[in-house]
Order: C-alpha cells, then structure tokens, then sequence
C-alpha cells in the first residue's frame, strides 16, 4: 500500500513536471541557425578592412543589420534613416534584417503598419540581394502600457512573414523579462544600455552587472527562446556639471584643443567653446562650453565575461548564440580578439 | 473695509502681473531672457551657413532676364510638375519664353531637365515605396540617358546648364568618377555662373563620396556652402589643419574657413567663460588650448607675409583679435593698423574695421581721443546695418549689438559717462527697426523699450543728471549724433520731465515734483498707455473703505489700456492736493482739523503708491505683487496723526482712520508679503474659506486687533456701512466672540 501511494506520488509528480515544461515549451531552447552574429546599426553599409577581418577571423555567420527604423510624425508611422548601401557583405553571410520601431508608434495609427514593415523589409533584401535571409528582426522599448498593441502589431507580421516561410524575432530588454512574452519565434536578451545615460550620477549605462542581476531571476523559465547579445561600444556623453547634454557619436576626443584628458581616457573636460554643427546624429548642433565634461562608457569584457559566466549557469542555451553589438571599426577595438573568441565560444567550453 | 473684494483682486493681479511680465519678455524689439550680444566679430565670409538662398536668388535672377519677366521660386519648383512631352502647353514662364522665342536648344534642356526631376528622389513619395532592383536599374539608366542626351545637345547654346545636367544625371547614376572627370575636363573652363555654381557643388559632392574630403571643403567653402564645408573638415578644426592645408595652398578657401571657424571659437571661449571662470583663474580654459591660441596668432602674421598670400589682411585680423581676446592688448592694436592697410577683400577690411573698434575701446585712456576715432566709425558701421525679408539681419547687425552694448557701454560707464552709455544701449536698439518701425501713435512712448527701461530704473538725481547732460549743457560731438540718433519719441522733452516729477513724487519730494510736472503736456500724457486709467481713477476715494477701482473689462497690468485724451495732467494735479494738504497739517489749528487734514492726506498718499488704485501716478507699470513703497508709510504716519487726534473728538473718523491703519500692510514684499489672513479654496465644497494667520509682530495684525477692540466697543446706534460690510471683519469677531 505504502508503494502504491509512492508510484502514485512519483507519477503525480512526473506528470506535473511534464505539465510545467509543456506550459513553457521553448525555455531554455535554442535559437534556430546559432552561430556567432554581429548587429550592424550604422545608417551607411560599407565595411573597412577591420570590420571585414572581424569577421572572417571570428567566423561570424550572422550579420543583424538595421534597415530603417520607424517613427511617429502627426500621428502616422512612417520609415526613417533607411539604410544606404554603399558595399556588400560577403555572400558566405547569413543577414537578418531589423527594424528598430519607436515606442510612439504603437500609440499612433497603425492600420497596416505590419504589411509596410514586411513588404518593404523584403523588398530591400531584395533589392540589394542580400544573403541567406530567412527572418526579419523587430526591436522596440516596449513598455506594459504599449505592449497590447505591439503584440498585436507582432502577431500580424509574423503572420505575414509566416506566409513567405519566414520566422520573426524580437529584441529583449531587461526590464521586458517580466512580462509575457512577444508573440516571436525567438528573442534576443540585449545585455546592454542597462543604467539610464542622462544620469551622470549612474553606474556605467551601458553595461554593469549590479543592473542586470536583479533581472536573472525571470530568466531561467522565460518562455521564449533566447540568445544574449553583448555590448562592444562606447558612449561618449556631454555633461554640463550634473546635466546631460547630448551624446557625442562621432567627435574625436583626441583633439586636445578642444578636450583634455582628466586622467586616464574615460573623462575629458572641454577646454574650447564650440558649435558642433550637425557633428551628431540627427540634425540638431550641440555647443560645447569650457568646462563641460564628456564621460567615455564603455562595457568592461573582464566584468562582462564574469556576468556571462553567471548567466551561463542559469540558462545555458542563452549563449549558443551570441551576438556583438556592433560592428563598428572603433567599437572592435574596446575588446581584445581573445574576448570576443571567448564569449562567442562560451557554450562550447561550458 | 472690502477686504474680500480686495484679496479677490489681488488673485486677478497676481495672473495680471504674470502677463505683464510675459509682455516685457517678448517684446518685439529686443532680446529674450538668454540673449548675451556676445556675437561673433570675425567674419571671413558672409553671415549665410549655406548658399542654398544664394543659389535660388541666382536661379530666379538669371531665369527672370532670359524670360524678361519675373521668375519666382515658385516657378522654379514647379517645373517638377512640368510632363516632358506636354511643355508646349506650359504656362511656367520659364518654359514659355524658351518657346517663345523660338529656343531650341533651351527647350531641349528643359525637357531633359524636367525627365531629370521627374526621376531624382525628390520626397514627394510614397514613404513606404522602395524600389527594387529593376526600378534601381531603370532609374540608373533614365539618368545615364538624361547625361548622353545632354552631352549630345551640350555642343550648342546654354553649355553651363547643359553641364550641370550632365553632371547632376551622373550623380544620382552614382558615377563618381565621371562627375570629377567631366567637371575636371569642361567644368572648370566655363564661364562664372549660377549653373556652374551648382555643378561645382554636384562635384564636391563626389568629391566626398570618394573621399576626398578637403578637396571637397575647398570648393563647399569657395561657393559659401559653409555646413558642408565644415563638416568636410570636422575633425580638423585647429592649428595643425590650418597649417598643413595653408601649405598646399596659400589661398585655400577651407582655410579661410578654419580660420574663421578657429578665431570665432577662441573668442567664444572667452565669451563663455565669462562670470564662472578665466584663463588664469585656474579656470577651465587650459593652458594648452592658450598656447594654441598664441601660436596660431603667431602663425597667422607669419602667413601675412607670405607674398602668395592674397589676403594678408584675414590673417592679420585674426591675429590683432586672438592677441587681444587673450590679453596681449598692444600688439592686437598694433595688428589692427596693419591689417587695416593690408590687402584683403571688402567683407574682410570690413571684418577689420568693426575688430578695430572694440579694441580700441579696450585701450585708449583718452576720452576724447577715442571720441574723434569712434564716432565716424560708428557713423559707418551703423549704415552698414542691413534687413531683408530672405536673409534677416546681416552680419554687421551681429556686430553692431556687441560692440555698443559689450564693448562700448561698458567702456563708458567705466568713464563715469552713464550718459553716454545710456545712449549707446538706445543705438543699438535702434539697429532693430532696420527690420521695420513700430506701429506709434505721436508722442507715445513704449516703456518696455531697452532705453526706457533704463529709465525707470534711475532715481531722481540720475535722471536729473541725465537731464542735465540732454538739455542744459554742450553737447560733444559724440554724444550729439547719439542724441539725434534716438528715436524721436525718446527725444520729446516731456518724457524726462514727466519722469523726474513721476520719480520724485515716488520719493515723497512734492515739493521738488511740481515745476517738473507743470512742464508736462496732455497730449503727450495722452498718447501713454497710463492716460487709460488718468482718465477714469480718483485718488481721492479712501481706499481702505470702498471696493477697487477696477475697470469693466482691462484690469491694472492687462497691457490692453488704449491711450485716453486727457484734458489735464492728473499727476500734476495730484501733487498740487497733496502739497494743499501739507499745508493743511501744517496750518490747522484745532486737532479736528488736523485730524481731518492727516487724514485726506493719507488718502492721496496711499492710493498714489504702487498699492493704491492710482499706481500710475507714480509709476509707468504695475510689475509684482505691489510692495510698500515710501509713499505707504508716509500714509500710514499720517493716519496714525488722524487716530491721536481724533480718538475723542471724532468718532467716525476715528473709526476709519482705524480702518486705514488694518488696511496698510507695511510688510508687504513683491513677492512674499505677509497677510494676516487669506482664502483658501476648498475643492469639496468649491467654496472659498477665510483663514486667519494671527502673528502680532505684523504691524498688520496689531492694528487689525486694535480695530476689532474698537469694534466691539462701538456704541449701539453706530454701526457703518464699511463696518458691517466687511466679511474678514465680522468673521473674526463671529469667530472669536
């Protein structure tokens, strides 16, 4: 009698564990066609001979390359900063397309907004013949109040991608983790821009493990399947005492009539008063002051690697793809070869 | 007593002085809350960053002689609608007068010009189109067959045009290298005009697309096309660019660019660190930015001497400017000179010129010497003024703003000539109606103009002195055309004796007002916004007793009073009862008539201050919340005389006299004045509630106790219309039997 309550206890229990995998039938699954991958976001596509040894040396299979992103003006979505193809990637190359969609959007008029998004998207592959493209990328800072009508949004193009034969993918921000997940055949957990860059008083904004821990625990079980994306760039940020200015993309921090060194490269205090003139992206001009500080953020690979380590042991199948972002001749050199070898390759030597 | 009526306009004043103040703020003719003046004075080019103005003047300006009648933009951007094969049955005037007379090889150009536009991404699309790769192709090839057909109609008439077709065809088709080749091979040879402007621009275009960046900044910067320019060469924007590219050529225009760029950078920097931090003060500005500073200066007089330098002058400017923006005053001066007898183009001799001022301002002690120098200088640079509709304010308007009111103004009141300071400040006023005139009725004064401001900021013995310096002495020669200068409303006589009789009134000198005040005219106190309320306020009503004089809809500081005809000038007259009464507290000879006199004055003397309904006797406007002034404490003293001396002769005006003195708050401050009690609003009941905040150091609050003892021993047939009436009043004694 006491072995029958015990199989009928093992058996309660293996069906229960058998009902809790089937409610989450992709946590801790793999992502389709894994293989080191890169984020390209520039609004021009021409690589030097850097960007093209990045990726012959590192094997890089995947190329995620922004397209044009979507915003909001008087109320109708319309594209924006599309892409311009100045070169080619080469053809041994796999390319996801992305779309970046402001989170305005979702709150404006978006009546077909999901059919413009594909037919353009494939008619640019198209266009520009590029290689081995079997889905499209959506990446939005969605928040609980738009989430209805990005799924929404999502479900009708991956209904339209589906058609073609095509899978959708999502980006992942953290603080996402917490929701039900997109409607998307995998995600991508962007390990990344963690802190709030407005604020000088922050930890590094872009990544610092002591913001992203709090996030760990919503990620063994969630539900979709992931790969992790991590941060290679750097962020130069304009501060006027405590109040943040503007980023400054492109400025060249090196030219010491304008800044000065304070020790080390990760601050320089502006020495020359300046109108930068359309120097930023966008068109706007910023002007520097004497005595404007500009702060250089950029992810440390050491703590980087160490967080990896830590996310490895609660969801393996999150690094069997990895992705840098991006590729970017400046960016590449924030990390030594080794490091990059080291997280690509991290589910292997696990 | 009214209080609540009072308090209730006391919200209406606060909303009403907000508005006043935004007016002031935005008033049309001078500078917001930011504006500095500290304006840029190095101009190697042109005020424009762009020639894109520039190139559709040329357009319409060259379309409007070929068509003999007027070309407007318009035109110009609607040959985009224009369909290839119907332009016969154009009516642009463009298209028109090629068939009109009969010009072939002009109609040829516009046809292929107008496939060009039909097939160039112009905007005008379907934001979502993008087009593949046959449409790529198709429209690669319609601009490949626009440039063959071009070069083959190019052998005629109208090369220029013919060329910047080819050349903008190949650019779209992305031919790079055909766009340098075809600009190098015929571009170069044509003659000066808007098209080859045009194509020069396609050619620097693609000069950067082949990254040939300086290159490309030369010819952006050589057609005025400044932004691109500069973005061209944006990472070398300091001394070693300007050195390597100087050498290559000794004329470059993307030098002149960095130049400029470099010498309005060095002063911005010095503009900047104004009021928080200086070079030397262990400031922000480092040494080695400094030191770069000296060495281009030093590096600019070595360029002036090179004989291939064909505009010795620009170097030397920039020289004179960075050694004296950064303390070496002499040798700027000595720079100056020798720039200005440099050879160099107008606009950088002119650039010299305005420099040339304000660094003499920086260095000559004598007064009069520098008056002979810059009076003629500033006769010139004032003309040199310049508006247009296209282009706004030129650069010397730039310029004028800083020398007269950073360098100049300064320069003076540093001489004890506040006079001539003030002046200045209305000369560069003045540089604003070049844009147009205000719309002024005669006589009328706006207060709020940066000259009358100062106005209503100096006291009796300043405006006396400034009266003084006007009217009853010899003028220099420098402060005569200043003088004549401003604008004639601020030259009538009546608005310096109107405000120091205004002003010494405020100050309690009654006495001193009146021969000042008789001075004044009605019809030119008719023509100020005040006469609105002279017209229909009475300052001898007891303010502490009946409602505010409000009018119907305009209400004190609205900034909506239209100028009333006036038969007399209310100020006078209310000096001239106050002077009567001054006189009647002097002579009475019975303490009720004393008491009576104490007491009427006291009612002058508070409805004339800024509290009173009568402000504008005293004032030009009613800023803030209205602070006591001195003209509230006089009548408070006053009143208390009144309290002393009719306590037990005069029961009635004892009672209002007690009224007065609860009514008078002399704690009031603009913006924090103590009040012994307010309304608050109740959002349940939507009803307003009397609170009390009782505090016995007020004065306020101890005469309202003092009037409430009273009240309570008032006999039984007395009993007053003000005092039932009063709702703070009765409240408190409902409240506290």
């Amino acid at each position: 009698m006491r072995n029958l309550f015990l199989y009928a206890f093992v058996a309660m229990a293996t069906a229960l564990g058998a009902f809790v995998t089937a409610c989450r039938p992709n946590a801790g699954a793999d992502v389709p066609d894994a293989v080191p991958s890169v984020y390209y976001w520039r609004t021009t596509l021409a690589l030097d001979s850097t960007e093209r040894a990045f990726l012959a040396d590192h094997r890089v299979g995947k190329v995620y390359l922004r397209l044009f992103d979507v915003v909001a003006r008087e109320g109708k979505c319309v594209p924006s900063a599309t892409i311009t193809f100045n070169d080619t990637l080469p053809d041994t190359m796999r390319v996801v397309p992305v779309v970046f969609l402001t989170e305005d959007c979702l709150r404006a008029d978006i009546a077909g907004l999901a059919k413009h998004i594909v037919e353009r998207a494939m008619k640019m592959c198209a266009t520009h013949k590029l290689p081995g493209v079997k889905e499209l990328q959506i990446d939005c800072d969605w928040t609980p109040t738009s989430r209805a009508a990005y799924y929404n949004l999502l479900r009708q193009v991956r209904s339209l991608l589906s058609a073609q034969g095509m899978r959708l993918s999502v980006t992942v921000r953290l603080h996402q983790l917490s929701q039900p997940e997109p409607p998307a055949d995998y995600g991508v957990l962007m390990l990344y821009n963690t802190g709030d860059f407005r604020n000088r008083q922050s930890r590094n904004p872009i990544f610092a493990t002591e913001d992203v821990e709090p996030y760990l625990p919503h990620l063994k079980a969630y539900p979709l399947p992931l790969c992790a994306a991590y941060p290679n760039f750097r962020w130069q940020r304009l501060f006027s005492g405590n109040d943040f200015k503007a980023l400054l993309y492109s400025e060249n921090l090196r030219d010491s009539t304008v800044y000065e060194p304070m020790g080390g490269d990760s601050l320089y205090r502006v020495v020359q008063g300046r109108t930068l003139h359309g120097v930023l992206r966008g068109a706007y001009d910023v002007h520097l002051s004497p005595g404007d500080e500009v702060l250089v953020s950029r992810a440390h690979p050491d703590e980087v690697l160490r967080l990896a380590h830590k996310i490895h042991q609660v969801r393996p199948s999150l690094h069997r793809q990895v992705i840098f972002y991006h590729l970017d001749n400046p960016s590449i050199e924030n990390y030594k070869p080794d490091d990059y070898e080291t997280l690509y390759r991290l589910y292997e030597v696990h | 007593m009214i209080m609540k009526r009072s308090i209730v306009c006391m919200r209406c004043i606060k909303a009403l002085v907000l508005l006043t103040f935004c007016a002031f703020a935005s008033k049309a003719v001078a500078c917001g809350w930011d504006a500095t003046d500290n304006y840029y004075l190095f101009y190697a080019f042109s005020g424009d960053r762009t020639n894109t103005a520039a190139i559709r003047t040329g357009l319409t300006q060259w379309w409007t002689e070929y068509a003999g009648t007027v070309v407007t933009t318009d035109d110009l951007d609607a040959l985009n609608e224009e369909i290839p094969a119907r332009l016969s049955a154009s009516k642009n005037p463009i298209v028109r007068a090629a068939y009109r007379k009969g010009d072939k090889a002009m109609q040829q150009y516009l046809r292929l010009l107008c496939e060009y536009l039909a097939a160039a991404p112009s905007g005008e699309y379907d934001p979502w189109d993008y087009p593949d790769a046959e449409e790529l192709a198709a429209q690669r090839a319609n601009m490949l067959s626009v440039a063959r057909r071009a070069a083959q109609a190019a052998q005629g008439n109208h090369r220029a045009q013919f060329l910047l077709l080819r050349i903008r065809a190949l650019f779209q088709a992305q031919q790079w290298q055909d766009v340098v080749k075809l600009w190098r091979q015929e571009g170069g040879r044509l003659q000066q005009s808007v098209f080859k402007d045009m194509a020069a621009g396609f050619y620097a275009g693609a000069l950067r697309k082949l990254g040939s960046d300086e290159d490309a900044a030369e010819i952006y910067a050589s057609l005025g096309d400044l932004h691109s320019a500069t973005w061209c060469v944006h990472d070398g924007r300091n001394l070693g660019t300007i050195r390597r590219l100087l050498k290559q050529n000794p004329n470059s225009q993307a030098v002149r660019l960095l130049v400029q760029d470099f010498v309005n950078n060095a002063q911005e920097t010095l503009d900047n660190a104004d009021g928080f931090a200086r070079l030397g003060h262990n400031g922000y500005i480092s040494k080695v930015y400094a030191e770069e500073v000296a060495q281009f200066a030093l590096f600019a007089m070595q360029a002036a001497e090179n004989p291939a330098v064909e505009d010795p002058c620009m170097w030397l400017t920039a020289a004179a400017w960075t050694s004296y923006l950064y303390g070496d005053k002499v040798t700027g001066n000595n720079l100056i000179d020798q720039a200005m007898v440099a050879n160099g183009t107008p606009q950088m001799k002119d650039c010299a010129r305005v420099i040339r001022i304000v660094i003499r301002s920086g260095l000559v002690d004598d007064a009069e010497q520098f008056d002979a120098f810059v009076l003629p200088e500033l006769q010139w640079l004032t003309q040199q003024v310049k508006y247009s509709e296209v282009g706004g304010f030129n650069h010397f308007f730039n310029a004028s703003q800083r020398v007269f009111l950073r360098h100049l103004v300064p320069y003076y009141r540093q001489q004890g000539r506040s006079t001539d300071a003030l002046l200045c400040i209305a000369e560069a006023e003045k540089m604003y109606s070049r844009a147009g005139e205000e719309d002024l009725m005669p006589h009328q004064v706006l207060y709020h103009w940066d000259y009358a401001s100062e106005l209503l900021g100096m006291d009796a013995a300043e405006l006396l002195s400034l009266y003084k310096d006007l009217y009853q002495s010899p003028m220099e020669p420098l402060r005569q055309w200043l003088y004549s200068e401003l604008h004639p409303a601020l030259r009538q006589t009546d608005l310096y004796t109107d405000l120091i009789g205004t002003r010494l009134m405020k100050e309690g000198d009654f006495k001193a007002a009146l021969p000042w005040l008789k001075k004044v005219s009605t019809d030119f106190l008719s023509a100020q916004d005040i006469s609105y309320y002279m017209a229909r306020r009475d300052y001898t009503r007891e303010r502490w007793l009946e409602e505010r004089q409000t009018l119907p809809e305009v209400r004190d500081g609205f900034g909506g009073e239209e100028p009333t005809r006036l038969t007399s000038n209310q100020r006078l007259d209310y000096c001239q009862d106050v002077l009567a009464l001054q006189q009647q507290v002097e002579t009475a000879t019975t303490d009720a008539e004393r008491a009576g006199a104490h007491y009427a004055l006291a009612t002058l003397l508070y409805q004339g201050s800024l509290q009173g309904d009568c402000w504008y006797l005293t004032e030009y406007y009613r800023s803030s919340e209205p602070a006591a002034v001195l003209l509230d404490t006089m009548a408070y003293r006053h009143l208390r005389q009144a309290a002393e001396r009719s306590k037990d002769v005069n029961l009635d005006l004892y009672t209002r006299t007690l009224m007065g003195m609860a009514f008078i708050n002399l704690d009031a401050t603009s913006w924090n004045g103590y009040q012994f009690f307010s309304y608050n609003y109740d959002w349940t009941t939507e009803l307003y509630t009397l609170e009390f905040y009782p505090d016995a150091s007020r004065q306020q609050c101890r005469d309202f106790y003092a009037l409430t003892s009273h009240v309570r021993t008032l006999p039984q047939g007395y009993r007053p219309d003000f005092i039932t009436r009063c709702d703070v009043l009765q409240t408190w004694l409902a409240r506290n039997p």
